[in-house]
């Protein structure tokens, strides 16, 4: 990002002065009195951010970015909890004189638990008088598609998204990237007289034994005069988001996809995050502006409290590191009591556990917490508690808690949503092990609430370090120390730090330049220092934890075909693929893109894509120079399926 | 340029098959014995975030040979016997299979995600090959149908049912 020079600035406004006079008149009336282009076309610009423009390149976070601060957006577009029908627009839940914030229980309703949030988009007329502005009741946007998107705020500090004012400053920001990066719920509908209104299911909550999920509705609007291009060919206009949202239409709703809108039909919404742009907090200009105050002071956002179903089941969990945590694209984290029941955590469900097999590791500790139907961490019911029976087998045993000598059961009373520690043991070669968890019925078979799978690593050791190679930031070099002063996740003697200074921390215990890492491991193709034996991406520079959110079971880093960035391979990359292959886009990449190898683009690497979009081929089996190696399991880092 | 694209997508209908309507697909299924019973984890595009926008009558069907156990979810699972079940389902078979069974409280979803969804299987499946299929149907749009995946299920206390 730049600031651009006084000179374009003063051209800049000068442009706009003389088009906001002779141009305004064409657009619709949400946009008087805003600044347009010189072709009359109003600029998209959040409320109360300054104007920030792509520049040529139609990309934010690139050195042709335009930032002028002279300009800051108005309120256009407003969503507020509930059905509202009057002109005046009403203060957000929370404000001062507002309402108070309503509470919604997570499920959506479709599973005959919890509820849809009901919601109401309104277009303003930016008046202030009201305090909030009166809905522009005219017809000039009228069947232009509307998306409401939900965002929680997981650590509960008060604000969406990433912030350095919060009492623990940069040191959550990973965390408070996952709030703005994963949306909860989303919706669709259409404007008619400046008003859509419509409800959303929540997907994940909180007890309301610690307060419950705050939840915070962003929308957009997108306006213009086609509908056959979904009204894209307007400018869009925002309530205030986590992070600029995409400006073309397409890259949220219908997913390149031409077509009439219809919201009963649910995959017309395809979200592409990567499409987002979210600059970091430590950005000079623009570092805390996308985070919204969930305090009811922004006035067009609204913020609801979702609290977690009914207990149905229980679930081992692991508490969320900070430092250690990488924000994704997808709702996996839940908050939760913390493990004294004095204050809140967050929470990662543990579904499978792995001990070393060299027996570095013999006990693990780990959360065992009642959840509701959606994974969301639960009160039980006060009167009756929640019991739980633990059932180990394969190799696995039970440590603690110990209410009777056998090590293979135990039954535990669930009684609050703190839930209990558990320490799991593992003993003898078997690596198939297992915990089940039942819930005992009175003259019933059990029902069954839950499984933990446990099994063996293959890793073990290999640089005998001490450190297991599932925890060992640099698995073939002897590093006890784990230095890794720039938190890549890998150790200094493992990421060329030591090679290029020797006297970083740590250094004395390996000394090794990154080539002779790999000495015996294969190399180090793409000199990204993971040796080729063990690297999942052998031609594609990356770094570990590889992070897998498709369920191809292939790492986002290097899954080929992949032209969306969802980490999922669908119809819409085939569709990109073609495109480029008829030379009507040029945005694909051959490293990532030339699935059949064949070295150019061409129909037959969409086709590829397409049969496993369709399922009808394994994601693995494609390969591009990034992956070349077409194969999964073992060290690949590739599930096989 | 809007007219060549538009005649290029009515060309990529094969490949946008679908994308009109909720995408089902079934990445991988996993049965595994649990206490006495059993219970399947179905990973996959589960039309989940789909199912919190609307209320998406989405189902999963369990069968092996001509028993089988349906969840709605949403609803009461239903468990029987259902001959035609055994070459596969077919639209033209849900309506029929919807008519039988009887609730089944022996069954139950457990967990319910974006990408995946856990069930605890009825007495009625034991061990042996189980099929796994999820299908939507939609007033006006008809019927969406994922692919079936099999597995085997072994290790269940008393074996077959």
């Amino acid at each position: 990002m730049t600031q651009h020079p006084p000179l374009l600035q003063l051209a800049l406004a000068a442009a706009l002065v003389l088009s906001m006079s002779t141009r305004a008149g064409l657009a619709p009336q949400v946009f008087y009195g805003d600044p347009v282009d010189p072709d009359g076309k109003a600029f998209p610009i959040m409320p109360g951010l300054p104007l920030l423009l792509p520049g040529g390149d139609e990309q934010f976070g690139t050195s042709d970015d335009i930032y002028d601060p002279s300009f800051t957006g108005d309120v256009d577009l407003v969503v507020r909890v509930g059905t509202i029908g009057a002109a005046a627009i009403p203060p957000p839940n929370g404000a001062p004189g507002g309402p108070a914030r309503q509470t919604s229980t997570a499920g959506g309703g479709v599973t005959g638990q919890g509820e849809e949030v009901s919601f109401t988009v309104m277009v303003s007329d930016s008046s202030g008088s009201p305090a909030y502005g009166n809905v522009l009741m005219v017809g000039d946007l009228d069947y232009r598609p509307i998306t409401v998107f939900a965002f929680a705020d997981l650590d509960a500090d008060g604000v969406l998204g990433p912030t350095n004012a919060d009492p623990s400053g940069s040191a959550d920001n990973a965390i408070e990237e996952q709030e703005a990066k994963a949306f909860v719920g989303r919706q669709v509908g259409f404007l008619w007289t400046g008003r859509a209104q419509g409800s959303l299911g929540l997907q994940i909550a909180a007890p309301a034994s610690i307060g419950g999920l705050t939840v915070s509705l962003s929308a957009g609007a997108y306006t213009g005069a086609d509908p056959n291009e979904f009204y894209g060919d307007g400018t869009p206009i925002f309530t205030l988001w986590p992070y600029f949202p995409p400006l073309d239409s397409h890259k949220v709703i219908g997913g390149d996809n031409y077509g009439p809108l219809d919201p009963t039909i649910r995959s017309e919404i395809i979200f592409t995050p990567d499409m987002n742009y979210l600059p970091p907090p430590e950005h000079p200009q623009l570092g805390t502006l996308f985070a919204i105050p969930l305090d009811g002071s922004e006035p067009s956002t609204d913020q609801l409290t979702v609290v977690s179903g009914p207990a149905s089941g229980a679930r081992f969990f692991d508490e969320i590191d900070p430092e250690a945590f990488r924000a994704t694209s997808r709702a996996w984290i839940r908050p939760a009591p913390d493990s004294e029941g004095t204050g809140r955590t967050l929470v990662a469900p543990v579904d499978e556990l792995s001990f070393p097999a060299d027996g570095a590791t013999t006990l693990r500790k780990l959360r065992l917490l009642p959840v509701d139907l959606f994974g969301n961490v639960a009160d039980p019911d006060p009167n009756s508690g929640f019991t739980i029976d633990l059932v180990a087998s394969g190799g696995v045993y039970i440590a603690s808690p110990s209410s009777d000598p056998y090590p293979l059961s135990e039954r535990i009373l669930l009684s609050s949503a703190v839930g209990t520690e558990v320490l799991i043991g593992h003993i003898g070669p078997a690596a198939d092990g297992r915990i089940d968890l039942l819930r005992p019925q009175t003259g019933r078979r059990s029902h069954v609430a839950g499984s933990l799978a446990v099994n063996l690593s293959s890793g073990g050791d290999r640089d005998a370090d001490g450190i297991a190679d599932q925890n060992d930031n640099c698995t073939l070099v002897s590093n006890r120390s784990q230095a890794d002063v720039d938190g890549d996740g890998l150790g200094n003697c493992c990421d060329g730090r030591c090679a290029a200074d020797p006297n970083s921390a740590g250094c004395d215990e390996c000394g090794l330049s990154p080539e002779a890492l790999c000495d015996g491991f294969g190399g180090d193709t793409d000199g990204d220092t993971l040796c080729d034996s063990e690297d999942p991406c052998r031609f594609f520079h990356n770094s570990l934890p590889l992070t897998t959110s498709g369920f191809s079971g292939i790492p986002d880093e290097c899954l080929c075909g992949d032209v969306t960035g969802d980490h999922f391979l669908t119809g819409s990359d085939a569709q990109i693929l073609n495109h480029c292959a008829g030379f009507l886009r040029f945005d694909c990449d051959l490293s990532r893109d030339d699935v059949d190898g064949d070295g150019v683009l061409t129909g037959n690497d969409a086709a590829q894509v397409n049969r496993v979009a369709g399922f009808l081929l394994p994601a693995y089996l494609l390969t591009c120079p990034r992956r070349p190696e077409g194969t999964c399991g073992g060290a690949t880092g590739v599930s096989c399926f | 340029m809007t007219a060549v694209l538009a005649t290029l997508y009515i060309g990529m209908g094969a490949v946008r098959a679908g994308s009109f309507g909720p995408t089902l697909a079934i990445g991988q299924v996993v049965a595994r014995p649990a206490g006495v019973g059993a219970m399947v984890e179905i990973t996959g595009i589960l039309g989940f975030d789909d199912l919190m926008q609307v209320n998406l009558p989405l189902s999963l069907l369990i069968y092996q040979d001509d028993r089988f156990v349906r969840y709605p979810i949403g609803g009461v699972p239903q468990s029987g016997t259902f001959r035609p079940i055994r070459s596969g389902l077919l639209s033209r078979k849900i309506e029929r299979l919807e008519a039988a069974g009887q609730d089944e409280p022996q069954a139950g979803i457990i967990r319910l995600e974006p990408s995946r969804l856990v069930a605890e299987l009825p007495p009625s499946i034991g061990n042996g090959t189980v099929t796994a299929v999820l299908y939507v149907v939609l007033p006006d749009l008809g019927y969406f149908q994922s692919n079936e995946v099999s597995t085997t299920l072994e290790g269940v206390v008393g074996g077959s049912p």
